[in-house]
């Protein structure tokens, strides 16, 4: 009766180490998951913004800068950076609404602000602009322009057009993506778009005198 | 395995949560500003010793936009001979009996070149008691077309100041005003009274 009941435990001490080897087997294989990081999102200035060399620069007066309408193969201010003179923004040329100054401001080196942001291919981003408030005078940015391609109004090719930046948040700006806009695809994994506005001098400023400040554009995807 | 694939998933969320998915840039928006209007008395009004002394007597200073005058004599003092002597004084002025013959008032504008200015002269309404009134009238040198705009109390006038091509006329970014205009007594005056009354010259960018 002894022996049978020792080979009984060598039975179960070998059933448990064919356990412990499966274990082992299942522990040695690898698995690997892959993943890709979409191209970062990034802005740039291509032209600087400016109201010119002739502000009044008295309290209570206004200049307004209008950037619609850019002319389409102006290097500036290739809205859509397909070098394509016949879009409909501006079609080659700048419309009345580009670089136009009104109010207390005068003709003379005034320049729409031109931007380009680099991202993922035909992933959309959003542009936020807020008001500067500086202690003399407001800006605040206004009658901009970034582009809507062609693919995206379901129109004909090279029928981009221009969709409207103000100051805010506006969402769902495409990158040009390879083969998605029918008019050129040049430059996918791009995007521009013009910024105008207006400036308000609320406190007398010194004649005859140069002002640079600043402002922010923060572009992020949607 | 299982942890170990979750693990992962969340390191890779990570990332991209925290991965530059939003710029942001800070730019520049540039402007200057213009040159300060200035206005400068260069000689001012004087009706001499002429009015007469009794209430609502009116006393003219002819400055006419239309006398002619070579251009090259609306370079700054070049407009002495706006306001001929003796002929300038018209209404019921009396004769000047000092001898002379008053004096048209000029007034240079400077600021930015080529630009275009808003004038308005106008005199002050006399309050009571006041000896005089007086509305301004006169005129603007236009150099941009060689002219002469006239100027009406109260009343705005555009003028463009002189260019850099203007400047055989004058120095660029200026114009003169010159000014006369006529004298309303508000009550009667004694002779040799000495009076005066206010305008205002007001220049703006327009």
């Amino acid at each position: 009766m002894q022996p049978i009941l020792r080979n009984k435990k060598t039975l179960v001490a070998a059933a448990l180490l064919m356990s412990m080897s499966n274990a082992s087997m299942a522990g040695s294989n690898p698995f690997t998951i892959s993943a890709q990081a979409i191209a970062d999102v990034k802005i740039s200035e291509i032209t600087p913004l400016s109201f010119g060399t002739k502000v009044d620069g008295n309290a209570g007066s206004t200049c307004t800068l209008l950037s619609l309408e850019p002319a389409d193969d102006d290097v500036n201010a290739d809205i859509d950076s397909d070098g394509v003179a016949a879009d409909t923004i501006g079609t080659g040329n700048a419309g009345s609404n580009w670089d136009a100054i009104s109010g207390n401001c005068k003709t003379g080196g005034e320049a729409s602000g031109v931007y380009e942001v680099a991202g993922e291919q035909g992933m959309t981003f959003n542009i936020t602009l807020a008001a500067v408030v500086d202690t003399d005078f407001t800006f605040t940015p206004d009658y901009g322009c970034y582009v809507i391609w062609g693919d995206d109004t379901g129109t004909t090719a090279g029928d981009d057009s221009c969709g409207y930046l103000s100051t805010g948040t506006v969402s769902g700006i495409e990158i040009n993506a390879t083969g998605a806009d029918t008019d050129a695809d040049v430059n996918p994994g791009l995007s521009r778009f013009t910024v105008g506005g207006v400036l308000s001098i609320t406190n007398d400023l010194t004649p005859n005198t140069s002002y640079n400040p600043t402002f922010d554009i923060i572009v992020a995807y949607d | 395995m299982k942890n170990l694939f979750k693990k992962s998933l969340i390191v890779a969320l990570l990332a991209s949560a925290t991965g530059a998915v939003a710029d942001t840039g800070t730019y520049t928006f540039s402007f200057t500003t213009v040159p300060a209007l200035t206005v400068t008395e260069q000689q001012a009004i004087d009706f001499g010793q002429a009015l007469a002394l009794s209430d609502a007597a009116t006393c003219v200073m002819q400055v006419s936009a239309s006398q002619t005058v070579a251009p090259s004599e609306d370079k700054a003092n070049g407009v002495a001979q706006v306001g001929q002597a003796g002929t300038f004084q018209t209404g019921t002025c009396a004769s000047s009996v000092d001898g002379t013959t008053g004096q048209y008032g000029r007034y240079l504008v400077t600021g930015l070149l080529n630009s275009s200015v808003d004038v308005t002269v106008t005199g002050d309404t006399a309050g009571a008691g006041e000896a005089i009134e007086f509305d301004a009238q006169g005129y603007v040198v236009e150099y941009n077309t060689i002219a002469r705009d006239a100027l009406a109390d109260g009343v705005l006038t555009n003028v463009q100041l002189a260019g850099g091509a203007d400047s055989t006329f004058t120095t660029p970014g200026t114009t003169y005003i010159i000014l006369g205009g006529t004298v309303t007594n508000k009550r009667d005056l004694t002779l040799g009274e000495v009076v005066s009354a206010g305008y205002t010259i007001d220049v703006t960018y327009n």
